[in-house]
């Protein structure tokens, strides 16, 4: 790692935590050895040790301080994902995690323009609808997108359909995201960042529904994306119930099915209205200094160490 | 197998029954989406090259490709013969299968011959050859230019651009992968 990134990051930090303070969040570290990993479809835990995980985002201990009248919260530290090795993802990586009470997610991303611009120096953002930017770039309706158009929508464009798409264990989700990371996102937000909203009710994952569409976004800046951001749901059996159909997803591709963190769960009815999103530090330095490989931010690469 | 996990620039892989090599790899996951892997690859036997995706995770075979260190022996007719210094099995390719080596061929050289199935299906040269000069104009002594140059035919019948001072029978050391001059051998 050049010098230049060591103190860009440090300088980073610095600003942030400037930034944070100004604005009266308090600054937390929540334990990173954790009895249940977070249950994503796609995202797979690193187990550590007998029955305890690394956080793959620290979203649920932070939730549990939320409910416990913390107030809005920020934290900067490692998260973990397995497998995630290439130009963009680390398997150890570092998250921007905060939680803003008392907002929506649009009063979030009021916040994440203000912070990408007072802190990076970027230009302000634009907010993007995703069925608008769907329809038209590729002409598809995201919010109900049957296989044929998929099928279409790529053959039209000379590109291969991957069989694994094809099958009756993907979803419309997987569709989408393969078509949106495929010929949507890398021309997203070229001359400043977009935060791209209004996404499918099936695309919520932690954020509620509003007026029919998931009250979430994702920030991207220069065809990278940087985070997702959601308007926390408080229901918690609506939470379990989205648990349980990752679950039912992941053993349907032949992973593992992991328990319910029923402290969490616990939690939710005394979550205050709050929205909260994650931010990848890395990816942040990698725009901010013009690289193009996470290699190039992180002191110590996965295979140096 | 080989996961996708373990995909690199370099690894040979056997897809659609041909074996390949990646010369790309690009792991593409949606925050939390479904994650794959966009590969460009490269077919070991005629060179073309093909994108793919696939879902990570995903395993695929090894290519069954054996890189053996082998000996130039002669030539004879279209056929390269090359011998394994151990076992004294012999092999033979095809001036098409060596593709622009055969230019820096010389007997007795050491080669690595790549073996799909056991079966030879081409060569690499070493990166630099020691060759002698067998044919070219005479040279301006003393004209120690390198940007100037002219044609000198090579003792295995490749043709190089030289420097104007390099003489008819000198001996010169080449770049077999851009094929140009490096320096004359004392």
């Amino acid at each position: 790692m050049p010098s230049r990134a060591l103190k860009a990051r440090a300088d980073l930090l610095t600003r942030l935590r400037h930034f944070f303070a100004q604005r009266g969040l308090t600054e937390v570290s929540t334990p990173l050895l954790c009895s249940y990993p977070n249950l994503e479809a796609h995202i797979d835990p690193v187990p550590a040790g007998s029955n305890r995980w690394l956080p793959s985002s620290p979203e649920y201990a932070m939730k549990r301080l939320l409910a416990a009248g913390s107030g809005s919260i920020y934290q900067i530290c490692p998260a973990f994902r397995l497998g995630e090795l290439g130009a963009k993802h680390q398997p150890e990586f570092t998250l921007l995690e905060f939680y803003l009470v008392a907002q929506d997610h649009w009063g979030l991303m009021d916040f994440v323009d203000q912070l990408l611009q007072e802190v990076l120096g970027w230009p302000a953002a634009q907010r993007i609808d995703y069925a608008e930017v769907f329809r038209d770039t590729l002409g598809i309706n995201a919010l109900a997108l049957e296989m044929d158009a998929f099928a279409k929508a790529l053959k039209s464009r000379q590109m291969a359909v991957p069989e694994f798409l094809m099958t009756a264990n993907t979803t419309q989700t997987d569709r989408l995201d393969y078509l949106f990371s495929t010929l949507i996102e890398p021309d997203l937000g070229t001359d400043r960042p977009v935060l791209l909203t209004g996404y499918p009710p099936f695309m919520a994952a932690l954020a509620r529904i509003d007026q029919g569409r998931a009250a979430r976004f994702e920030v991207f800046y220069r065809g990278l994306e940087l985070g997702n951001g959601f308007w926390e749901l408080k229901d918690p059996a609506e939470q379990r119930a989205r648990f349980e159909e990752a679950n039912r997803q992941r053993v349907a591709a032949g992973k593992s099915a992991y328990g319910v963190d029923e402290r969490f769960l616990a939690c939710l009815d005394q979550l205050p209205d709050c929205a909260g999103i994650a931010l990848g530090l890395d990816r942040l330095l990698m725009l901010w200094l013009g690289v193009d490989s996470i290699d190039q931010v992180l002191t110590l690469p996965w295979d140096q160490i | 197998m080989y996961s996708t996990n373990e995909f690199r620039k370099g690894l040979r892989i056997e897809v659609d029954g041909n074996p390949y090599i990646i010369v790309e790899n690009q792991f593409v996951k949606p925050g939390k989406g479904q994650a794959f892997n966009r590969v460009r690859i490269k077919n070991l036997l005629n060179g073309n090259t093909i994108e793919r995706t696939m879902k990570s995770g995903e395993k695929v075979p090894k290519a069954d490709i054996v890189d053996k260190e082998m000996q130039y022996l002669y030539l004879d007719g279209d056929k390269y013969h090359f011998m394994d210094t151990q076992t004294y099995e012999q092999i033979e390719l095809t001036k098409d299968q060596l593709g622009d080596n055969w230019a820096w061929l010389k007997e007795q050289m050491m080669c690595q011959v790549m073996l799909y199935r056991g079966v030879a299906v081409s060569v690499e040269v070493p990166n630099f050859v020691e060759l002698e000069i067998t044919y070219c104009e005479p040279g301006i002594k003393g004209d120690t230019a390198t940007n100037t140059t002219k044609p000198a035919d090579m003792e295995t019948g490749a043709q190089v651009q030289v420097p104007l001072f390099v003489t008819q029978g000198e001996k010169i050391k080449i770049d077999t992968r851009t094929g140009q001059y490096v320096e004359r051998v004392m």
